[in-house]
């Protein structure tokens, strides 16, 4: 026990350096951007959080408006959320940029809960992890501004990429395990990518009734199934990817079907696919957007070598 | 590569202090989150349900009835020890809006509904609004908007909780928009999927309908 313990300890102790961290705060940041100025272009702020008098949807009926919102208003809300994920999506001060995106979008799920969908909780507890992090230490204006460049090679604690490794295998194999639709499994007759294909509030393209295409939807519902339920085995190939010694029968299997790379390409393929067949916002793009959080930065340097920093520095105090 | 530390010192305090703290973090999401029952004597009477029930009875040897009151049991007990685990942390959770229960497209109804949003004036109902009709885009530059379709979109054969103030404000919106409007209502066409090389459905079932009459231009 103590020997696991401290093994925990230990990988909580890590240190690495920041790319894979940073690209995910950029990206999140950017979607978040993208999410905020769709509502800012779309004018509908105050049809979201704004009280029924003011023409809005939001305002929870019957009680108090929560304290930010009554304090500088819907359009408040909405520039605190854009600033926020400017400034996340940038690296200028990622810290404050980030609780202001956690303030300003738990606000708005708490005033019109219904609207607020499971991105913007995903978006919520990443930017948490960010906040607790030093993802600012590369890929940043906060960088270019201390040392004349985009990229540093400072290493940063490897913990917050790890809590969003974990967040997003999390993320899937809930999924997975939540799916209780009969159209799910083979005793439904494997038709929910169908169905959701065939859903006029969703659906981005028109499949008509083409057999093959239903014979391809079927193969698609299997996948996207064991795809979420298989995700905890990442956690087991990218443990063997680092530690590589003692393998047994399942890591051994995983090794030769190159499970990592291939379960992150189907994951890469789910989500273009989904953006290209349906109507769901941000949602393809900002769990994309977490993906760098499954490579080492060494790796992620390797294929972006744009990315890579110059000579290592001293690691920043604190 | 990361820096582990196999032969160094051993981990600080602080070390120590964070690992138990993301320890705690980790478990208490894992507790919200954990797959569990959630069976309630009123969604176990749900025709779906049922016929889950039903089905899985006989795998498992025992009566309907005998296993409708294992799970109502089973969801009762997990939910108190979630409760007992996560209920500490509840505020927080509640204040960021966190969650770790993932339900993405978890159902995937075969029947499924089309929004429509019409008005009424002397010459009879018209149509503003029809969701994936490029001729009736009535304010749908916020309607198709991700977070106002969370709204409006019914989530099984039920509408959702605030649909009723959706309808008082597509009804003052679309009474101020047509000054003519006597009447507004919002209505859902039942949608099922075309079996494959069969024909296309036709919409002529409606449900979930809201009305709302205009006055003075503005709805009631």
């Amino acid at each position: 026990m103590k020997r696991r313990w401290l093994a925990l300890v230990r990988l909580l102790d890590e240190r690495e350096r920041a790319t894979s961290l940073a690209s995910v705060r950029l990206l999140v940041g950017a979607c978040a951007l993208v999410d905020g100025l769709h509502i800012a272009f779309r004018g509908v702020a105050v049809n979201l959080w704004g009280p029924a008098e003011q023409g809005g949807l939001g305002g929870l009926a019957g009680s108090d408006p929560p304290w930010l919102v009554a304090s500088v208003g819907p359009d408040g809300v909405l520039t605190l959320y854009l600033l926020g994920a400017a400034s996340l999506m940038l690296g200028l001060v990622p810290r404050a940029g980030a609780v202001c995106l956690l303030l300003a979008s738990s606000e708005m799920s708490r005033l019109l809960a219904l609207g607020d969908r499971g991105i913007d909780v995903m978006i919520r507890l990443v930017t948490f992890i960010l906040l607790l992090s030093k993802s600012g230490a590369t890929l940043s204006l906060d960088t270019k501004l201390r040392t004349g460049r985009f990229t540093s090679a400072v290493r940063i604690p490897a913990w917050p990429r790890y809590l969003i490794l974990l967040q997003l295998l999390w993320c899937y194999f809930s999924a997975g395990h939540n799916k209780s639709g009969e159209a799910w499994y083979p005793w439904g007759g494997l038709e929910a990518v169908w169905n959701v294909l065939h859903d006029p509030h969703f659906s981005a393209v028109d499949v008509g009734q083409n057999v093959f295409v239903y014979h391809a939807s079927q193969l698609l519902t299997l996948g996207t199934i064991l795809f979420e339920w298989t995700a905890p085995l990442m956690l087991v190939a990218l443990y063997d990817a680092r530690v590589p010694e003692g393998a047994g029968r399942l890591r051994r299997a995983l090794r030769r079907l190159r499970f990592r790379w291939v379960w992150m390409a189907t994951g890469i393929t789910f989500h273009l696919g989904l953006a290209a067949t349906l109507w769901i916002g941000i949602f393809p793009y900002a769990m994309l957007a977490l993906y760098p959080a499954l490579v080492p930065p060494e790796r992620l340097e390797a294929w972006l070598p744009r990315l890579r920093a110059a000579p290592a520095e001293p690691s920043p105090a604190g | 590569m990361v820096e582990t530390h196999p032969e160094s010192p051993p981990p600080s305090r602080w070390a120590h202090l964070r690992a138990g703290a993301v320890a705690v973090l980790v478990f208490v999401h894992l507790c919200q989150g954990a797959p569990r029952p959630r069976v309630s004597a009123e969604s176990a009477a749900k025709p779906a349900a049922a016929r889950q029930i039903q089905a899985w009875s006989g795998r498992l040897g025992l009566t309907p009835e005998e296993l409708r009151a294992h799970l109502i049991g089973l969801s009762e007990a997990s939910e108190e020890l979630r409760q007992a685990v996560s209920g500490p942390f509840w505020k927080v959770f509640w204040r960021l809006g966190f969650e770790q229960r993932w339900a993405l497209f978890s159902g995937s109804r075969k029947r499924t509904w089309r929004m429509y949003i019409e008005w009424r004036d002397a010459e009879g109902w018209h149509l503003a609004y029809r969701v994936q009709d490029p001729e009736h885009r009535w304010n749908a530059r916020q309607l198709d908007y991700r977070r106002i379709r969370g709204v409006w979109n019914p989530g099984a054969d039920e509408a959702r909780v605030d649909y009723g103030r959706f309808a008082d404000w597509v009804g003052r919106r679309l009474c101020e928009d047509r000054e003519s409007a006597a009447e507004v209502r919002v209505r859902f066409a039942r949608v099922l999927p075309p079996p494959p090389g069969g024909a296309p459905h036709v919409e002529d079932e409606f449900g979930l309908e809201a009305r709302r009459t205009c006055a003075r231009g503005a709805a009631r």
